[in-house]
């Protein structure tokens, strides 16, 4: 066994939350993920077993190796704007054709109103009440307001330590030379991203409608949830 | 040493070229380049906007959190805060005492292994495509995806010293992010056999492969001479922590401070008394402020921080092929200090070479897997920490009250140290480099390549920054735009109809 060894078993179905819990808005993914992880706590072993959730403070190069040989992942991150308050997305995981097929061309994230598979928040009836809130989503999401809006996440070019979904998932394939697992992308667009802030109202109520569609991927995948 | 920056003696009178945002940085950043009337550049602005309310983030919490607390001012080296905070407030709980030998090598082993990832990340990640593929190469291939079609195995190699750093920090702090481990007054958690045996493992190949980048680097450096070593050189002092008998030390010594002929003008300086060394200058059109030494002044007294720095100023490193590289790149200059921004590549690598030699070294020591790992000592409502970060010198500065909630903090982080000097790199650059005429992209590109080289560290904002382009200005000395120049995130440049792109709501 070494550092650089990959587990002999990994669980199939990774949920991957990035995002500062200092930073206002920014903390929704590492929050959703707590809520999931406290999710699990009540589930079976079985289940358990088959669900990895992983927090990081931004998708890194190395989160490859965390993404390699899963059988589907799940990405949670704040969006900095965005249309809809929450987006559920399929990633592309195979190369594009034609002029952009170069190793160069990181895969493409698809708009939100042309990807069949897009669920957005009014897609979803209506949120749930805090009462059907683990208990640290439903504490989150009575905190305190924050600050002003940021940018998008999602275009930034391959001039940053910190790596796009896209990027990622083209690294995935350059490095590794596979096809990575299919991959989603759950946002909630915040508002605010100061150092220090708390969540916004916006964010909250992102949190709240976010959690069935994090549920309705789980339980998707048969293999996710069911023993 | 005489600065060119901030000496326009009419600067309402000179042109404005401005830049911004700065891409493959983290975080936001903007360039204004001020010419005169014959349309050489005379001063150079960095704007970084992301440095503000890091003090009062901390300011009422209780000290034992800060150190945790910390870790989320930056995504890239978390580590590093932890560390200076935690030697800050070990004040607060040990008072002048020295912290468990334990304890002081599980934080050097976390430390190195910080650094050792930070300095992979950026080499591979952020400068290599430069370095590789030459700065007018096509945005478009000179890329990370560029080097990882070109050169794969390279690119591998860079991921999994970087993963093996973050899995080190992760046994020791018990969490890929945000974990403890470091506390004040020690460490809260011993170093099992069984962990210890996993980071040997793998040490011995990524010591290989550090010293293979390393000579990459070096090697890249070396062929683009003379080009290379002019590029964005200029004097400039140099600081960094040593230890008494002047080796170079990442976690701990006091400062030494070398001109650029390698004279030290100060030595083994205590890190306590910080304040009476350094004053941090306020100006008005950044958020940044400029440290310079107290002596010499605004003009004199600005340094650089940093794997050049460090490289510059230590008398040797104590593992053997991080100081054979250090001899190899001194005698590259005759013995005197290397001053190339440029150069900060290699020098960063030897850096990453000494952590992986250090991180075997320790793990091989019996302390390491000790279990005293809390001192005791008479508490202090005041405390200092320093310690090399991958960027340079990086510094804590803390009290509290009766109530052992943080009243007074001050940081001085690493690009902060640099911020006179990578405005030199700047204006150096675009002085080599502007026509005189209009943008262009190499310009641009050129003016890139000087800031990477510093990795100033805006990564303190959200990772959720959104686009990065370039939006470039040409202003007259009236401060009419006569040029506009637009680098899209994909590389692509645009120069669009002046009227219309002014108009904010155009902005990319």
């Amino acid at each position: 066994m070494s550092l650089l060894t990959p587990p002999l078993v990994k669980a199939p179905v990774l949920v991957l939350a990035v995002g500062n819990p200092s930073r206002g808005d920014d903390a929704v993914g590492p929050l959703l993920a707590e809520c999931l992880q406290a999710w699990l706590r009540q589930q079976p072993a079985e289940v358990q077993a088959r669900i990895e959730v992983i927090t990081d403070q931004q998708l890194v190069v190395e989160h490859v190796l965390d993404i390699q040989g899963r059988e589907r992942v799940l990405l949670m991150d704040a969006a900095a704007q965005g249309e809809q308050l929450v987006l559920m997305r399929e990633l592309q995981t195979t190369r594009p054709q034609g002029a952009g097929s170069s190793l160069n061309a990181p895969y493409p994230l698809p708009s939100p109103d042309e990807h069949t598979a897009a669920a957005t928040s009014s897609d979803t009836g209506p949120a749930p009440t805090s009462a059907q809130l683990p208990a640290v989503l439903a504490e989150a999401a009575s905190g305190p307001a924050s600050g002003p809006a940021s940018e998008s996440a999602y275009a930034a070019p391959i001039s940053s330590h910190a790596a796009t979904p896209s990027q990622l998932l083209s690294w995935h394939g350059s490095l590794l030379g596979q096809t990575p697992p299919p991959t989603s992308l759950l946002t909630i667009t915040g508002r605010g991203f100061e150092l220090g802030a708390g969540l916004s109202d916006q964010a909250r109520r992102g949190l709240r409608e976010a959690w069935p569609h994090l549920l309705a991927w789980l339980q998707a995948q048969p293999s996710a949830c069911q023993a | 040493m005489p600065s060119p920056l901030e000496t326009a003696p009419d600067p309402q009178g000179l042109r404005r070229v401005v830049i911004e945002p700065v891409s493959r940085v983290e975080g936001h950043g903007k360039v204004t380049l001020l010419l005169d009337e014959h349309n050489r550049v005379q001063q150079a602005r960095l704007h970084i906007v992301e440095f503000r309310g890091f003090e009062r983030f901390i300011q009422g919490r209780p000290y034992w959190e800060v150190p945790t607390l910390v870790q989320r001012l930056c995504g890239i080296c978390p580590v590093s805060h932890l560390l200076a905070a935690s030697k800050a407030c070990d004040a607060f709980v040990i008072g002048h005492a020295r912290i468990t030998p334990t304890a002081e090598k599980l934080r050097r082993l976390l430390h190195f292994a910080q650094v050792l990832q930070s300095n992979a990340l950026h080499f591979f990640y952020l400068a290599a495509p430069d370095l590789l593929f030459g700065f007018d190469d096509a945005v478009a291939h000179r890329n990370v995806i560029g080097v990882l079609q070109d050169q794969r195995e390279l690119g591998l190699q860079g991921v999994r010293i970087r993963k093996y750093g973050q899995e080190v920090i992760r046994l020791l702090t018990g969490k890929r992010v945000h974990g403890t481990g470091s506390v004040p007054g020690g460490f809260n958690k011993p170093l099992s056999t069984q962990d210890r045996a996993l980071m040997l493992a793998d040490i011995g190949p990524i010591t290989d492969w550090c010293a293979s980048a390393m000579a990459l680097a070096r090697d890249l450096f070396l062929k683009g001479q003379p080009e290379q070593g002019a590029f964005a050189n200029f004097p400039s002092m140099f600081m960094s922590l040593v230890r008494p008998d002047g080796a170079g030390d990442l976690y701990d010594g006091a400062l030494r401070v070398s001109d650029a002929q390698g004279v030290h003008v100060v030595d083994q300086f205590n890190v306590q008394g910080y304040q009476q060394l350094l004053v941090e200058e306020v100006k008005p059109w950044t958020y940044m402020k400029f440290p310079h030494l107290r002596a010499l002044g605004p003009e004199h007294g600005w340094y650089r921080v940093g794997p050049l720095a460090r490289v510059n100023n230590a008398s040797y490193f104590d593992t053997p092929r991080a100081e054979a590289a250090r001899e190899e790149f001194k005698a590259w200059n005759h013995g005197r200090p290397v001053t190339a921004s440029l150069a900060q590549h290699w020098a960063r690598l030897i850096d990453m070479l000494h952590c992986a030699e250090s991180i075997a070294h320790l793990l091989q020591d019996p302390d390491i897997i000790g279990t005293d790992l809390m001192a005791k000592g008479t508490p202090l409502r005041e405390g200092i920490g320093v310690i090399e970060a991958p960027r340079g010198t990086l510094m804590h500065h803390y009290r509290i009250g009766d109530d052992d909630l943080i009243s007074y903090a001050n940081l001085i982080v690493s690009t902060t140290h640099n911020n006179t000097a990578m405005n030199e790199a700047v204006r150096s650059v675009a002085a080599q480099y502007f026509d005189g005429r209009a943008l262009s992209e190499g310009l641009l590109n050129h003016i890139e390549v000087a800031i990477r080289a510093y990795d100033p560290c805006l990564s303190c904002a959200t990772h959720a920054v959104g686009k990065m382009p370039l939006r470039v200005e040409l202003l007259d000395a009236q401060g009419q735009a006569v040029d506009l120049l637009l680098k899209h995130d994909d590389g692509r440049l645009e120069r669009p109809a002046l009227d219309a792109a002014l108009s904010p709501s155009n902005w990319p």
